[in-house]
């Protein structure tokens, strides 16, 4: 139960967001502050989850295993070279299995 | 706010028959393009061990991959509704933009229309939208136009993650599916960062969520967005 109160919470206030400039009408106007924070939000939570991911297990500091790391360069390069999000685990995970091979 | 014509700018009005048409050409690879993410957010759900129910109903009422994905993870280490609902703002903060855009792409639909409108915008339906109408004024032809492409995107993604959520576990631990979360970020962030300011923004958040993730726990991710986005804020916008 808990996991379809946090998903609708969730879902609700993604829809809050989405239709705020529609109820708003013309009472709201974008500044350049307000729209370059809003630009910038993504890339800063997106980098933190990952550093989140690699780095932080169980609320401690560790190490990236390589593996890890060298499958998601790989993934940055892969989806900046060809513009596709799906490219990212089409070229990361191949990275990473290879070098989990070689270090067996 | 967008450089898309509005209704009385433009006097290109196609007939509405060639909206759905057109809107599947235009949308087919971005949601072939969508299927690999679905697959990583259907994996992320059976790791984090939600029922396909629960993941699939999570799909359709928020229809926002990434934040989908951040919320099964969330979910997944236990850390509770609240710090669920703030990654989620700031993830989905963009929503704003693009509903601006629907409020201007359907600015002769009824309020309430606009209303229904708005829920299924993401980032690749705007992008392709926003494409289409600056040659396209009919509002019967965006309409028609729009609800396929998000259809098409739904279709695309919700059915990935059906699919990962009927195959993922029997796949082997050494497939590295737990890393189909922080690729599939990657790649959104590779997508995101266009200049100077967005690569110290997020260099700059991930290392303040390293600094601060011991002391202040779930608090560390927000914290760390904070941080990025106010030297972002700072520096100024370079691109």
């Amino acid at each position: 139960m808990i996991v379809i109160v946090t998903f609708v919470a969730a879902a609700a206030v993604t829809y809050l967001l989405r239709s705020s400039m529609v109820l708003a009408g013309d009472r709201l106007q974008e500044s350049d502050g307000v729209r370059t924070a809003v630009e910038l939000t993504a890339p800063a939570v997106l980098a933190a989850m990952i550093a989140g991911a690699l780095l932080v297990h169980h609320g401690t500091v560790s190490a990236p295993a390589l593996a890890e790391v060298a499958a998601i360069g790989a993934a940055v390069v892969a989806v900046r070279r060809t513009g596709n999000v799906g490219a990212a685990l089409a070229a990361g995970l191949p990275v990473y299995w290879v070098i989990q091979a070689l270090a067996v | 706010m967008t450089a898309t014509a509005t209704p009385r700018d433009v006097v290109n009005v196609a007939p509405a028959a060639g909206a759905a048409r057109a809107a599947l050409q235009d949308t087919a690879p971005f949601a072939v393009a969508l299927v690999p993410f679905g697959f990583a957010v259907g994996v992320a759900a059976t790791h984090a061990g939600l029922s396909a129910t629960e993941n699939l109903a999570g799909a359709l009422v928020m229809l926002a991959g990434a934040a989908q994905l951040a919320v099964v993870e969330s979910i997944g280490r236990g850390e509770g509704i609240w710090l669920a609902v703030l990654v989620t703002l700031l993830i989905n903060l963009r929503f704003v933009l693009y509903g601006a855009g629907i409020a201007e792409w359907f600015a002769n639909a009824s309020r309430l229309q606009r209303l229904l409108l708005v829920f299924p915008v993401v980032d690749q339906s705007f992008m392709i939208c926003q494409q289409r109408f600056r040659s396209e004024a009919d509002l019967a032809w965006r309409r028609r136009y729009y609800l396929t492409t998000t259809a098409l995107l739904a279709g695309c993604f919700v059915g990935a993650q059906a699919l990962a959520l009927g195959f993922g576990d029997v796949l082997p631990d050494g497939a590295g599916l737990h890393l189909a979360a922080p690729l599939a970020f990657a790649g959104m962030l590779a997508k995101s960062v266009h200049g100077r300011t967005e690569l110290v923004v997020a260099t700059t958040a991930a290392i303040a969520l390293v600094v601060v993730a011991g002391t202040l726990g779930p608090a560390a991710l927000p914290a760390a967005v904070v941080v990025g986005v106010v030297t972002g804020a700072r520096m100024g916008r370079t691109s």
